[in-house]
Formats: C-alpha cells, structure tokens, sequence
C-alpha cells in the first residue's frame, strides 16, 4: 500500500491539500504576526581586570593586596655585569732594577687594586748573569700570597765558562693566588747567591704577568660612566584615547637598581622625554635628572650581596603630573650609571666575577585619579544580517556598577565599507551610572541603571547590513568628572541585557 | 521556533475545519436503527453483508475558525491576527481529529443471531492547549512578563489496526450487538503529565521554566530535541508487517436498537472503551526540573570577542530537554456513548435526533444533532442535520444513500458548510463506503 497512511490517516496531507498547499509555496511560507517575545541576551559580571585583559594591556596591570590597582608600564630590563664593564685586565710588565724592587698595579678602568683573589694567569721572569762562576737565585713576591706563604722560585744559574748565561722561568700559574696591595705595588725581591757566597745582582732582569684573571677585587674603581642602552615605553593607557581628560593623581617614573658591586654609583639621566601624538616632547624636569640619584651598594662586608634601590621621579620631584596630563603615548630614556661619582680614591669598593647591576624602568600610574569624558573607542564583527527575523525590538540594559565612573556610550551601526549605517541613540547616553564615592573617592554602593533602547523597524531593516558594531565611550569619574576616585579591583560592574522584539517566523 | 511553527501549522490546518466524532449515517437506513454502525456490520438485513471499503474522517477545533486566526495571506505570507484569537480562546482549546478506514467487514445473520469481522485502521489526535500556549508563541512572552503562565500542551495521538469480532442478536423488538476489537498499535503518543509553566523576570526577562511533563511516545515523536527538523516522526509506508506489531489492545463496541412502536425507536451505541499497550520503539520523555535561562555569559564574550546572536533563539528552546527513558506505555482511547432516537413520520420520511459524548483524555466532547431524512424512490435516500457542539453551533449535515441492486453506496458530512467555505467553519465530518447486501 504505497501511500504514506500514517499521514493519510491523520489528515494532515488532506487538510493542507485544502488550505494551505494547494496555494502556499511551503518552502518559503512566512508566518507574521505582531507577536512580542522577551528573552534575555547576555548577563556578566564585568571587572575591571577582565577588561583590560581584553584590551591586552594585562601585562600592565598590577593588583596589590587589598584590591588597588595600577598599571605598570616597564621598559626593558638591563643588565651589566662585572665582565662586561671590566674587560680583561691587562698584562703587568716590569723591568727590575733592584734586588727589592716595586711594580705599580695599575688596571684598565683606573682601578687601584688593594686586594685580588687570582683565578687565572701566569707571571713569567728572565734574567742574565755576568757572573763567571755559578750563581742561585731566589725570586720571592711578598704581596702574592697562597696560604700565607708568598710567592717564590728559587734557580741554580750554572756558568759553563761562557758569559752572560741567560735564564728564563717559563710562566708559572698563579690561580689560587691572592694579591695583597696595600701601597697599589707589588714588589719584586731577588736574592743571587755567587758560588763563593757573595750577595750580587742581576742583568736585565724582567718580569711578565699575564691574562691575570680575579674572583674578587678589591680597590678604588675609578670616576667611570657604564652606558646603558636607550629604552621606549609605550603607554597603552592612553592608546586608545581618542580624546577627554584622564588625570593621574601619583603618577611617577619608577627607577630600580639591583647592585651587587661594592662601589657607589650614581644615576647619569641622558634622556628622559616623554612624547606626545604628534611627536612633541615632554621633557622630564627635575633635580634628579640635573644631578643624579645614587644606587645603594653592598659594603665590604657584604660581598655577595644584592642591593636594591628604588627610586621615583613622582609630583614631588618632577613635573610628571604635568606631562602625563597631556595623555603622552611613549617615554624615551637613557640612563647611564657613574661609578665613584665624588671621585673620592678612598672610596675603597669591591667587585666579584658575578657582580652586576640591573636597571628597570617604569611608569606607575596608581588607578587613582579623575577622568572627564576620557573617549574610548572599539569595534567588533558582528553580522546582523542574521537577524533578519527580527522586525522590530526593544532592548533593556541594565547596570550595577561598583565603580565610580559614569560611562556615556553610542553605538554605530557600520557596512562593509565601513560607512555608518546608523546609531543606537541620537547622542552618547548615559548607560552606566558612577557608584557613590566617599570623601576618600572610595566607592561605597552600588548603582542602578535601567536603560531601554528601541530599534524601529525602520532602523531595524537598515542595521541589517550592518557588518561591524563600533562603541565609543566617554568616561568620567564621578561628579562629572571633578572627584578624584581610585578603582578597585574588587569593584565590578554587572551588565544585564534582555529583549522585546517581534519576530517574524518562517515555516 | 521550530516548535512554535510546528504548533501554528497544525492549528491552521484544523482550524479551517472542525470534528465530530459519529457520522451520522444512521439516520438514513431503516426503523431498525444502527448505533455507530455496529448493528449493520454483525447482524445485516439479509444474510450477508461485506464492507468493502469506507473512509469516514471528523475534525474538530472549539476554539476559532480559521478566518478567525489569519488577518491576511499570499503565497509565501500568512499573518496571524493572534491577539484577536487569543480572545476567542477558551483557558482550555481541544484540536481534534480522527480518521478511519475499513478496509473489510463480513456479517453473516442466521436467524434472529448475527456475527461478523472487521478490519479497520484507526487514527486519532487529540491535542488540548491552554490558551496561554497559544498567546506565548503567537503573541509572544512579553505579555506575561512578571507573571507565570501554565503552557502544558497536552495530547493524545496513535494509529493502529482494529480486528472485530461481534455478534448481534434480535430479542423481540430490541436489538443488541457487540463487538471486541483486538488492537495492534503501530505508532502512538499520549502524554501524562503536562506541567510547563513558564516565568519572565522583569530584571531583564529571564526565562524560568518549571516543568513535570510526561509523555510517552512510540515512533510518533522525536523530543531528543526540539530544535529537531524531526519533531514529528514520520512512518515509512504501510505495509504487511504493521497489521501485527507487540503494541497490543483490545477495545469493546456496544449496540443497543428498541423499537418503540411503528414509528418510534430509540438506541444506544457505546464504543472504543479500551487501551493500547505499546512497547515497541517505546520511550517515555520526562522534564521534572526548574530551568532557568539568563541569557549568554558575557564572560565568553569577553574571551571570545564576538557572539552568535543567530542561535541565540534556538538556543532558548533547548530550554527543555528531556530525560529518555525506554520503557512501555498505555494509550486510553476515547470512549464514545451516543443516544439517539427516531421517528418516522410517513414511509418516506423520517425525523432524528441525538446526543453524543466522548471521554478525551484531558478533555470531552459534547454534541447534540436533529434531522431529516427523506426517500423519495427505493434506490435513494437522502437526509439533512443540524449539528450543535460547544464552539461550533451551527453545522448542516447532508447525507445520501444509493442502494443499485445488492450495492449500497453511501456518503456525507455533517457540515457541508465545509465545502462552500472551508476556512468559515470548525467542525466536519466526512465519510464515504461502499457496501453488499447479499
């Protein structure tokens, strides 16, 4: 029974063959009618840490404890360390004239050693003897000590009936050696013994260290500059500031020294501009640019130590508030470090192998402050065509805000183009309202906003072309603007949105 | 929506036309009287009678006709004055519809005792509607914002094979015949338990759904769900293998014809009082929980950057989602009693009246029907009836027989208003066989 019964049976084909198939291309057979549906779109919990995650400036966003929050804007991290500034210390030559002869230590850098703990090198000595008859010598070098015991060699020159008779002591490793310098020389001592017990003297007595290389030293480091290469820092916070006011209140410009070399050190500023949209620079005033600031540095008796210097340029040193009030985008910096600045030589200091300082830059922007109609801008993809069952709606926002700060918002409705194809409101609405603020500018409450919003069906059919929703905000702190408040990561803001809208079926 | 569309197209397809549940038939055969039909089949006039095919159909809709529903309409639109609809509606709207074919019925009379067969296919729909279903798809939610509004769609539905047996017997001048039916079910539904009741919030319209709805369904429904192009599951074509599935049941037909005098007789005709079990493709859909849908999680938004608003009403219609569960169920049919009785004037005319009442699951309907019938020659009979039922208060019955030599042609409506103007009207029945009087 080839027939499809079931449907057969229960009229359906019949009832439709009558009404409605017979006349109605089913395919396409659109239902209307004013029928209004409610439905809630989307809820959240919005804090303010979120957004600016999405905004990608998360990298400089710090929270402290109790909730503060602040963006932290660093530059890079630089490094300098013992080898790199100390390169290789030279070789030590000397012609030794005396049987207690003195060799001045003087190093690359006009580093005046007192003490030096040798890991490496070699020291080398020749000499020629006139004597006729044997000769023993012994080399002792009292500021070269190994355990105690100074450095010393002892030859047997063997005259073989023809002089002079030439020796040479191939260079002998130093390594475990430490060097003692009390008056910055190191003395060279010769004893030559004749075969008939006569003291005499040497020719052409010459000495030679070497690649001489220290674990530790000790001494005065001379007057030198240590470059530190030129840094940006972009200021994200202000990117997408298209316009308003944003005021910080205890903005500063944060400089951290970690210093592990035992000499005072002094901050050289050669550049510390910031930079505006265009190009105009905001040059950093204050005496600490002028005349430096000083790093902290581990004492003699804290070899091995790190010592950390923090050091702000904030509104009490500098004219940083002034700046950051014209929303500069960047801050360009370079920061030498001068070694002994007061140049004093009895500034006795040390270094190891692994001493190093390491230098960051930042700008803190603590989020207290105030904002007038501070502009914010962004656009999403969003293809409305897929609502083209929508005819007409109206949308009911509503905002719990914790925070103090009023947000003005309009939304643009943009073709593919990118041409503005309409707006939700004729001019920015209030749609987010500030919570109240202490005298503190701590929020204390919440508030309430329920706003509607109608799209006709007339602005309906036009926004279904729409291929991007872009929204401007205008923030402001609260009492337009005039409070200074502080944001709190604990604040949040609860964003509630539902809709009434007609919607016409297809079958 | 697919519901909602599902819901719209049924109720346009029934809402032209409406239901009785008896055709009236009857009152063109003889003083003899013939309750539903059941005499006839088992206890003919001659000695034999064989029914070789007849298709009889009723719908009935107690809520507004379809003229009352649609505002407009083309090809490819139809608008729906809903609010208008929503008036007219009852707290409860039945949609009713039940067909059958017989495809073979023997009566064999021996004397004063008659006994008989017959196979019939049988389908039933019975779909009861609060009248806030109706105003939550058509005229939406937002009117019931900050108030709970029970949606609770309620329905009985099944198809299945009847095999009759019966026997009649005349004792002086009554009539009394039965008939037990045993029943193969091939696809059915009925639900038990119907609490959806929905909330808006004022906040911003969350939806609250609380629900303790129960329905079993074999083969018929798909609720996995309703998002579903396969709402409604459709059978493959009928074939051998469905006159006997494991969906059995058995059902009880009574008849009862008293002559009163020459012209009066009275009778009484009860039948389908029984139950189909079903176990094949069985499944028992059940939702017991508070649902509540507040809409998308900004915070994915935030992560995700963009939203698809497309399936954000789809997405509102998973709100309910069934528990599955294997497992047999019962359909109750609807028991129908009618009393009627008749009076023949002359020969050739005849008067009728009577009342009828079936048990639907959840709901019942009432009807009450007068006529005429006239016989002008032997071969031809034909009669007319006004048919009253809650809702639909006026429907004109026409009804004819042609008896040419041992074949019996007979057919009618009782609302022929029906085929003038189909979408004017929300009751009718309909029928046409052929039978032998050997």
């Amino acid at each position: 029974m080839k027939i499809n019964l079931l449907l057969y049976l229960l009229g359906f084909i019949l009832i439709s063959t009558v009404n409605i198939s017979c006349d109605k291309d089913l395919d396409n057979l659109e239902v209307q009618s004013d029928a209004e549906y409610a439905f809630p779109l989307f809820y959240g919990n919005l804090d303010l840490k979120k957004v600016i995650e999405k905004s990608g400036d998360s990298l400089a966003l710090l929270i402290g404890p109790n909730g503060e929050m602040s963006f932290k804007y660093s530059g890079d991290i630089v490094s300098r360390t013992s080898k790199e500034i100390y390169s290789q210390i030279p070789p030590i030559p000397a012609i030794i004239t005396d049987t207690f002869f003195g060799v001045p230590v003087k190093l690359n850098n006009n580093i005046s050693l007192r003490k030096a703990t040798i890991t490496d090198g070699t020291i080398f000595f020749t000499y020629k003897s006139f004597h006729t008859q044997d000769v023993t010598v012994k080399i002792t070098i009292p500021e070269l000590k190994k355990n105690g015991k100074p450095w010393t060699t002892t030859r047997f020159v063997n005259y073989t009936g023809t002089a002079p008779v030439t020796d040479i002591i191939l260079p002998s490793l130093l390594a475990g050696y430490v060097l003692d310098l009390p008056k910055d020389s190191l003395h060279i001592r010769y004893e030559a013994i004749k075969a008939d017990g006569f003291r005499d003297t040497l020719s052409s007595f010459a000495m030679l260290a070497n690649s001489l290389k220290f674990s530790y030293v000790e001494g005065y480091f001379g007057n030198e500059v240590f470059p530190i290469s030129r840094d940006t820092i972009y200021l994200n916070i202000y990117k997408n500031l298209l316009g308003g006011e944003l005021y910080f209140e205890e903005p500063k410009v944060s400089v951290n020294v970690y210093n592990s070399f035992g000499f005072p050190v002094r901050s050289k500023v050669n550049i510390v501009n910031f930079q505006g949209t265009n190009g105009q620079n905001y040059p950093l005033q204050s005496p600490f640019v002028t005349n430096g600031f000083d790093f902290l540095y581990p004492k003699l008796n804290e070899v091995g130590k790190t010592v950390v210097t923090s050091f702000a340029f904030n509104n009490d040193n500098s004219n940083i508030a002034e700046i950051l009030n014209s929303s500069p985008q960047l801050l360009d910096y370079q920061i030498d470090a001068v070694a002994n600045p007061d140049s004093d030589p009895n500034n006795i200091g040390f270094m190891t192998d692994s001493s190093y300082f390491l230098v960051n830059v930042s700008v803190d922007l603590p989020i207290h402050g105030r904002a007038k109609n501070f502009k914010l801008e962004d656009a999403f993809p969003s293809d409305l065509g897929k609502l083209d069952g929508f005819q007409e709606a109206e949308f009911k926002l509503v905002t719990e805000n914790k925070m103090p700060l009023d947000v003005n918002m309009q939304i643009y409705f943009e073709g593919a183009g990118g041409e503005i194809l309409d707006s939700v409101f004729n001019t920015e609405m209030l749609l987010i309202g500030s919570a109240p603020v202490n005298g503190l500018g701590e929020a204390t409450g919440t508030t309430r906003k329920e706003t509607f919003i109608p799209i006709n069906a007339q602005k309906m059919n036009t926004i279904r072309a729409t291929r991007n929703i872009r929204i401007k905000a205008l923030v402001s702190t609260s009492l337009q603007g005039t409070t200074p408040v502080k944001v709190n990561a604990n604040q949040g803001l609860t964003v509630k949105m539902g809709a009434k809208a007609k919607i016409k079926s297809k079958l | 929506m697919k519901f909602s569309l599902i819901i719209l197209g049924i109720f346009l397809q029934f809402g032209q036309l409406c239901f009785a549940q008896s055709p009236h038939q009857q009152l063109l055969d003889d003083k003899e009287g013939n309750a539903f039909y059941l005499i006839r089949d088992v206890l003919p006039k001659k000695k034999l009678t064989i029914l070789t095919g007849q298709y009889s159909l009723g719908i009935f809709n107690d809520g507004p006709k379809y003229n009352e529903i649609v505002k407009n309409e083309t090809s490819t639109l139809i608008e729906i004055d809903a609010k208008e609809v929503y008036q007219k509606l009852k707290d409860k709207n039945l949609l009713s519809i039940e067909s059958e074919i017989k495809t073979l019925g023997i009566g064999i009379r021996l004397g004063k005792i008659g006994i008989g067969f017959q196979h019939s296919i049988v389908a039933f729909n019975h779909l009861t509607y609060s009248k806030e279903l109706f105003g939550t798809l058509f005229i939406g939610n937002a009117q019931y914002i900050g108030k709970t509004v029970s949606l609770s769609p309620n329905l009985s539905s099944a198809l299945y094979n009847s095999f009759g047996f019966g026997a009649g017997v005349e004792i002086g001048k009554t009539t009394l015949a039965t008939r037990v039916n045993l029943l193969t079910g091939i696809t059915g539904a009925q639900t038990f338990r119907s609490k959806l009741d929905l909330y808006t919030d004022p906040d911003y319209y969350q939806l609250k759904l609380n629900t303790d709805y129960e329905i079993g369904t074999s083969g018929l429904l798909n609720l996995d769900s309703l998002q579903s192009q396969n709402f409604l599951s459709l059978t493959n074509d009928y074939k051998v293998s469905d006159f006997f599935t494991s969906n059995f049941g058995v059902s009880i037909d009574f008849a009862a014809h008293s002559q009163i005098n020459d012209k009066m007789s009275v009778g009484l005709g009860i039948r389908r009082l029984g139950y189909i079990n079903f176990t094949k493709n069985a499944n028992i859909y059940l939702s017991k929980k508070e649902i509540e849908y507040d809409g998308l999680d900004l915070g994915k938004f935030i992560q995700e950057d963009s939203v698809e608003v497309s399936g954000l009403l789809d997405s509102l219609t998973d709100l309910v989602k069934f528990d599955k569960n294997a497992k047999s169920f019962k359909i109750k049919l609807a028991p129908e009693i009618q009393l009627y009785t008749k009076y023949f004037i002359t020969e050739k005319i005849g008067l009728y009246g009577s009342l009828y009442y079936s048990v639907l699951t959840n709901s019942s309907i009432y009807a009450a029907s007068a006529g005429l019938n006239y016989k002008p020659v032997a071969f031809f009979n034909v009669g007319s009836n006004v048919t009253y039922l809650s809702g639909s208060s006026l429907n004109i019955g026409l009804h004819a027989m042609f008896n040419i030599w041992k074949l019996s042609i007979h057919l009618g409506s009782d609302n022929i208003l029906t085929a003038v103007n189909p979408k004017n009207t929300n009751f009718t029945t309909a029928y046409v066989g052929v039978r032998w009087n050997l």
